[in-house]
């Protein structure tokens, strides 16, 4: 009996530590999405200015 | 027209302080014949923007540094055709010859434009820093360097380089220093690198791996303890009923029953057992009176 209730509860730990495991998972991933989407809008809002820039000398040349 | 006519609309079409600085005319050698600025005239063959163009390119580019002023410069080029040519900068010319060429239009912008963009570029609640690097792993712009003007040097100690096309989000090293990075290709095969300090980009997530991980031990001891309470609540009293039974199994009736005033089912139990030693102890005894009786009764 003493052991059948020992495995239970070490059943029941493992669960929770699978459990755990899998929220901190979820909530890396979660976080990766954020910082990715935090990155690209600098990076996006950076790579604009440049592009703009570097046509800047073709508009010129359109109309020169 | 004139070249003395040329060279004020050239002064004119130029602004240093935005993205144009520099404009000039070659002839169909690549020598220069006319400058928005005062500077000599001398050749420009030996220019990829303006050797290309000769050899029949529509347009070119090149990022270098001014010979006249130690600047970064990135100059594009196109071709100066007759004026029966019907020409766009970015669309090859119908029956063009490379002889009816008669010149080379240069345009030359210096690149604190954006090294300036680069340098102003607000921070959020992380700290990130951006680097903008040519094909050729040249800085061309730096948001941290706000004293010193970019000098276009190479650039190869930076692990996120060595990554491809596209856009790629990186974790790297650097000096024991854990970053997250995002590298991405724009024109010109120039690439943008745009990275924080892990340990601000993940705060959050490091802050709530830790309370997770305390609430997860809390929870753990918390639950031992419930579970030794229940064994020695559980087990204890049926541990000290069995070893009652089996002393009344040898008749030792007289043993005391623990438990029997507590009302639960251990109690009931307890009163069970009681109740069982009870009616032994009587069937006994008239068991025993019976087997004294019948010899008498033999007898008689």
């Amino acid at each position: 009996m003493r052991i059948k209730l020992f495995l239970a509860f070490a059943m029941l730990i493992l669960l929770m530590g699978v459990g755990t495991a899998y929220q901190l998972y979820q909530l890396k991933q979660q976080q990766a999405v954020y910082v990715k989407n935090d990155l690209s809008a600098i990076s996006q809002r950076l790579a604009n200015e440049v592009t703009f820039w570097l046509n800047q000398p073709y508009n010129f040349f359109g109309e020169f | 027209m004139l070249l003395e006519q040329q060279q004020p609309i050239l002064q004119n079409a130029v602004d240093p302080d935005d993205w144009s600085s520099l404009l000039f005319i070659t002839d169909k050698d690549g020598h220069a014949i006319v400058r928005s600025d005062d500077q000599p005239l001398r050749s420009y063959r030996d220019r990829t923007y303006v050797s290309n163009i000769l050899a029949g390119d529509t347009s070119a580019q090149q990022l270098l540094i001014s010979q006249n002023k130690p600047i970064p410069l990135q100059c594009f080029s196109v071709p100066i055709y007759p004026p029966e040519f019907t020409f766009t900068y970015d669309v090859t010319p119908v029956n063009v010859d490379v002889h009816s060429l008669q010149g080379v239009l240069v345009q030359c912008a210096a690149l604190e434009y954006i090294w300036k963009k680069f340098i102003t570029s607000p921070n959020g609640l992380v700290k990130t820093t951006a680097w903008l690097v040519d094909k050729n792993n040249r800085l061309i712009a730096h948001s941290d360097i706000k004293n010193d003007r970019p000098k276009l040097q190479p650039l190869k100690s930076h692990p996120a380089l060595t990554s491809g096309e596209g856009m790629l989000l990186k974790e790297i090293d650097i000096d024991g220093k854990k970053l997250i990075v995002l590298v991405s290709t724009i024109n010109f095969g120039w690439r943008l690198i745009v990275q924080q300090p892990y340990a601000q980009a993940f705060g959050q997530y490091e802050k709530s791996q830790k309370l997770l991980l305390w609430l997860t031990g809390i929870m753990l001891l918390v639950a031992l303890s419930l579970a030794a309470l229940l064994s020695h609540y559980l087990f204890s009293p049926l541990k000290e009923l069995t070893a009652v039974v089996k002393k009344i199994s040898k008749g030792r009736f007289s043993e005391k029953i623990p438990y029997t005033n507590q009302q639960s089912d251990i109690g009931n139990l307890a009163k069970a057992i009681d109740e069982m030693g009870l009616n032994l102890r009587l069937a006994l005894k008239r068991i025993r009176s019976g087997l004294s009786e019948k010899p008498a009764v033999k007898n008689d």
